[in-house]
């Protein structure tokens, strides 16, 4: 543990001083932005293929250190977004293949794969779910409670009333102040 | 009743009619209002996908990501040019050394007094290693090296997968690699071995080795490589061109007959390919550099280039067909 926590130290600091130096592409900060925005929708998006989250999380980590060897390579106008999703979907499905796990599975989620989704709108589809639920964690805490109560665990206004010891009425002032605010959040 | 309440009720399929009216009426009030509510209805649909969208620890990534990325640029030639490069880039490889000086110092306090056997192994990556004798190894995915001696009267290792041996010189202390089917003496010289339980390959690429295999002794000089399956000792010769192409993950093909093409794929990325010889035009050649491509990005390269039709499934790929 020691040296793992001595490595870990030892490479921040390296990367910390590497960010200082001459860069070319984008720089570091630039790169941790993208990461910070991407990471969460990626990995989602890989979870849909292979199922297993510390996989998902590999592969979208690997396509992240491919982005950063490669800053250089791609090209300005390439799309950022367009870049990860498909190296994201490309390093998932190598997986997949090389997945030992049952076979009927696979094929089904190979299938799925290959029918001509829209990546463009799938990409776009898994960063409205980000936004939308960075949004929720914004809500004032009550507000927050009802709406994820309704729409993540999928309880009835009677049962969150219950849950929540508030009246119906309550929730249903809730929900809607709810909409309300992520609209506006969103619509910026 | 508030608007909140009734925008409330109203998603969720409740608002009675008189509930519908005061909606209409807000709805009539501004045009933004209409718009509003289709942005609400929307995340309101939305939402009801976010129940498996799952958070992962964004932090705890990128710093693996980080220490990642500062790793492999230690291991890379610095891009800067000669007369840019910073104090820090030439501090850089010190900075390595001192890492592998911790983790030299971290196995040996973890020896007990037990010799313990080196090994190294590596799961998704290729990995490149030093030996203390300055020979240079490269560990294909899912590969393992492990040191069998002290390395000062002899020098002993095990195979297991596909590992690149670049063998430095030192006749007074021969270099030996057992794999599964035999094993490999030789002096200096640079060679591949692929050995797994069913099957053990070698292919010399440079210098000389010398094979033993159940009291048989087989000499290999470049270009010539060796296979052993269900018992059985093959040697021939090999096309060195694209036999190192899973280290650089490059793949040169100029003017190659696609059958060509193919065996390069197997042995590239360990799969079986089948091709179906009735539909499948031999005839037709390729041209073309595939660098850093997965096998499914590399088919489908050649579906430009060509008609192909292929099935692949976890370890065979079979080409239906193909015409020029």
């Amino acid at each position: 543990m020691v040296f793992i926590k001595l490595k870990l130290i030892l490479t921040n600091f390296l990367a910390q001083i590497t960010t200082k130096g001459a860069l070319r592409g984008i720089d570091k900060i630039t790169f941790q932005s993208i990461f910070e925005q991407y990471y969460n929708p990626l990995c989602n998006f890989a979870l849909g293929y292979l199922s297993d989250h510390s996989k998902a999380e590999d592969v979208v980590q690997d396509v992240f250190v491919k982005f950063w060897m490669k800053r250089d390579v791609i090209e300005a106008d390439n799309n950022v977004k367009s870049y990860l999703f498909q190296s994201t979907k490309n390093r998932a499905l190598e997986i997949l293949r090389r997945n030992k796990l049952d076979q009927g599975m696979k094929e089904v989620k190979l299938a799925e794969a290959n029918k001509t989704t829209d990546l463009d709108q799938l990409s776009n589809d898994y960063m409205l779910k980000e936004k939308l639920i960075a949004s929720v964690r914004q809500l004032p805490p009550k507000c927050q409670q009802v709406f994820s109560l309704a729409k993540l665990n999928g309880l009835t206004y009677v049962e969150i009333a219950e849950e929540m010891e508030i009246s119906v009425k309550t929730v249903e002032n809730q929900m809607g102040r709810a909409l309300r605010l992520l609209r506006e959040k969103l619509s910026k | 009743m508030s608007l909140e309440n009734i925008l409330g009720r109203f998603f969720s399929s409740q608002a009675s009619k008189e509930e519908l009216q005061q909606l209409d009426d807000w709805k009539n009030e501004a045009e933004d209002n209409i718009e509003a509510l289709n942005e609400m209805n929307e995340i309101w649909e939305k939402s009801n996908d976010l129940k498996n969208y799952e958070k992962f620890d964004t932090n705890k990534a990128w710093l693996k990501v980080n220490s990642a990325i500062v790793s492999e640029e230690l291991k890379l030639p610095s891009k800067s040019t000669s007369s840019s490069k910073t104090i820090i880039r030439r501090l850089l490889p010190y900075a390595a050394s001192i890492a592998i000086l911790i983790s030299a110092f971290w196995a040996y306090n973890n020896m007990d007094n037990t010799p313990k056997l080196e090994e190294y192994s590596s799961s998704e990556k290729v990995l490149e290693l030093n030996l203390a004798d300055k020979s240079k190894i490269v560990l294909d995915k899912e590969s393992s090296l492990t040191v069998q001696s002290d390395f000062k009267n002899k020098r002993t290792v095990k195979a297991n997968g596909r590992v690149f041996f670049d063998v430095s010189s030192d006749p007074s202390r021969p270099f030996v690699v057992n794999t599964h089917h035999g094993s490999i003496k030789v002096v200096g010289t640079s060679f591949t071995v692929l050995t797994t339980q069913d099957k053990t390959e070698v292919f010399l690429l440079e210098g000389q080795i010398n094979f033993t295999h159940e009291n048989k002794l087989i000499s290999l000089l470049p270009s010539d490589a060796l296979v052993i399956e269900n018992g059985e000792l093959i040697k021939y010769r090999f096309d060195a061109k694209n036999i190192n192409s899973w280290r650089s993950n490059r793949l040169v093909f100029k003017d190659v007959y696609v059958t060509e093409v193919f065996k390069s794929l197997e042995d590239h990325f360990l799969i079986d390919i089948v091709l179906d010889k009735k539909n499948v035009n031999s005839n037709c050649r390729i041209s073309s550099t595939f660098d850093n491509l997965s096998l499914t990005d590399i088919l489908s390269e050649i579906d430009i280039l060509y008609d192909l039709n292929f099935e692949l499934t976890e370890s065979k790929l079979k080409i239906k067909k193909l015409s020029c």
